[in-house]
């Protein structure tokens, strides 16, 4: 079957966080990890806001957590999310890293709450990008 | 740090109002300077006694506007100010900023300054992370997270959760506001009832809020001077002095904020504003809340102490917080129901309360009121990243 591409936004690379998003080119779920203290940090940045260190390496998260939150899109706010609504936006603690923000797909919004189990699924994005979005565990 | 040396210290001396609500064919800059030219004539000062200027939290032009700074509001007001500042990011600084000014002997009136044609101009207040053209500028919007109101609804998604809190709840807000903008005649509400049905039967755009759960735009301006309570005694206006004040910063981004952060800008700054002025949620006559959102005002007041988490559905009514109850919240109908001058609807209301020219709404005048000696203020910045408390006085 063809991947159904439904995400179409460009997301806007920097040089802070094109690791991450050449990452999910490879769908692997990437934050950095800072060399001296081990703090696991997301969003991207030069310097780990625990110890200041500028030392830092990239990891790969398992994609394993619980829902902290979400909110449920009945309306569009751009063009390009108009075919996806309603659609959740959920805040996901990832067991083994950040707090991360992302989408819960394959399932109804309302079988979303907060404090779900959750795992990471790959959703197929514009051009060779993939999106970490997340789906009710097993 | 103990600021309880500055309690009453200083005062705000004057207060600029203009036209208001809908008022097209006029430019963003021309509300700031005619606030400023009405704040100056409210203090009776002449514009070269101010020698500070703030212009508060600063957009982007629209339609034909051309972009303006701080120099051009300047430059209108026929001042050459020792200090200038303007604010294009959600942080509320400018009473910390001002004081710290007028303290140092930098400057002696600092006037703050805040304006727009947002509602002629269709400004999409919650489209805000989205650029003009359209395209989206940021991590969050590959995954369709956009705008202001998506962030705060998360906050308060948790909070249905751990608090028992919802809809419910934010109905009371939305309705005891309107309540209070049916007493104000400048306020783009007024005449305009709310029923807990209308709000039930408005549908959800970013669940669980509804559009009546978020600030609509509006054309105008609002200006504040500050100064010594000194120079202030000799002025026009009745005295009205900043009791207690505190801003607290928590930058982390809006996903990275939990709901029951016991540093939370909000419990942080109002906690401090208390011990400046030495008084605690008991002794606070009426509160003037940021209110972009329903929540934002529950959120707050639960941050400085009014009721513990948890306790919102049952404190939390419009019979206690509308025109007649015990503790009046945004008295004017706030940004929800007032217009949406950010910080500075609830400063000015406040002060216009504690001074007695509140017109319509006055406490003390509507049935089941009493004149306020003491009021709290906050403005709130971001995502709940930025508090700004603030208790005045009458004296």
């Amino acid at each position: 079957m063809m991947n159904e591409i439904k995400y179409t936004l460009p997301t806007k690379i920097q040089d802070d966080n094109a690791a991450f998003w050449e990452g999910c080119k490879n769908q692997r779920l990437l934050f950095q990890k800072c060399s001296e203290c081990g703090h696991i940090r997301y969003p991207a940045s030069v310097v780990c806001p625990e110890c200041l260190s500028l030392e830092n390496e990239w990891v790969e998260s398992k994609g394993e957590g619980t829902v902290y939150s979400y909110v449920v899109f009945r309306r569009p706010f751009d063009n390009s999310t108009k075919e996806r609504i309603p659609y959740v936006v959920a805040v996901v603690e990832l067991d083994d890293g950040p707090t991360f923000r992302t989408n819960i797909v394959d399932c109804e919004p309302e079988q979303v709450a907060c404090d779900m189990r959750v795992s990471l699924k790959w959703e197929p994005a514009v051009g060779d990008l993939y999106l970490p979005m997340f789906k009710l565990a097993e | 740090m103990d600021l309880q040396r500055l309690r009453n210290k200083y005062a705000i001396a004057g207060v600029g109002f203009t036209e208001q609500g809908k008022v097209p064919g006029r430019t963003a800059i021309s509300f700031h300077v005619e606030a400023c030219a009405n704040a100056i004539k409210d203090a009776g000062l002449r514009n070269q006694d101010i020698d500070g200027v703030f212009v508060y939290r600063h957009f982007e032009p629209l339609g034909n506007d051309y972009d303006f700074n701080v120099f051009n509001v300047a430059e209108q007001l026929g001042i050459r100010p020792a200090f200038v500042s303007q604010e294009h990011y959600c942080h509320r600084t400018w009473l910390t900023s001002a004081i710290g000014l007028l303290e140092a002997g930098i400057c002696n009136y600092v006037i703050v300054s805040y304006g727009d044609n947002a509602r002629s101009g269709r400004r999409k207040f919650i489209h805000e992370l989205i650029t003009e053209t359209n395209v989206a500028k940021n991590d969050g919007a590959a995954f369709g997270d956009f705008s202001q109101m998506a962030k705060y609804a998360m906050v308060a998604r948790r909070a249905m959760k751990e608090e028992g809190t919802g809809p419910d709840v934010w109905k009371e807000i939305a309705v005891a506001q309107r309540r209070w903008a049916n007493l104000t005649p400048r306020a783009s509400m007024y005449k305009k009832p709310l029923t807990y049905e209308d709000y039930y039967n408005d549908p959800m755009l970013i669940d669980p809020f509804r559009g009546l759960d978020a600030v609509g735009n509006a054309d105008g301006g609002r200006a504040l001077i500050i100064t010594s309570t000194e120079r202030a005694r000799d002025l026009k206006a009745p005295l009205v002095t900043i009791r207690g004040f505190a801003g607290a910063n928590v930058p982390d981004m809006a996903f990275r904020l939990k709901n029951d952060d016991e540093k939370s800008a909000g419990a942080v700054a109002s906690a401090k504003a208390y011990q400046m002025a030495g008084v605690g949620p008991e002794n606070i006559d009426a509160c003037e809340l940021y209110d972009c959102f329903s929540f934002t005002v529950e959120h707050t007041l639960r941050d400085c102490g009014f009721f513990k988490a948890g306790e919102s559905k049952d404190w939390l009514t419009a019979e206690r917080i509308g025109p007649g109850g015990s503790l009046p919240v945004n008295t004017s109908g706030g940004m929800l129901s007032e217009a949406y001058f950010m910080g500075m609807t609830g400063a000015a209301e406040s002060v216009m309360q504690l001074r007695g020219q509140a017109g319509e709404n006055q406490l003390g005048t509507v049935p089941g009121t009493k004149m306020p000696n003491l009021i709290l203020c906050t403005d709130n910045g971001a995502v709940f990243n930025s508090n700004l408390t603030m208790i005045f006085e009458r004296s």
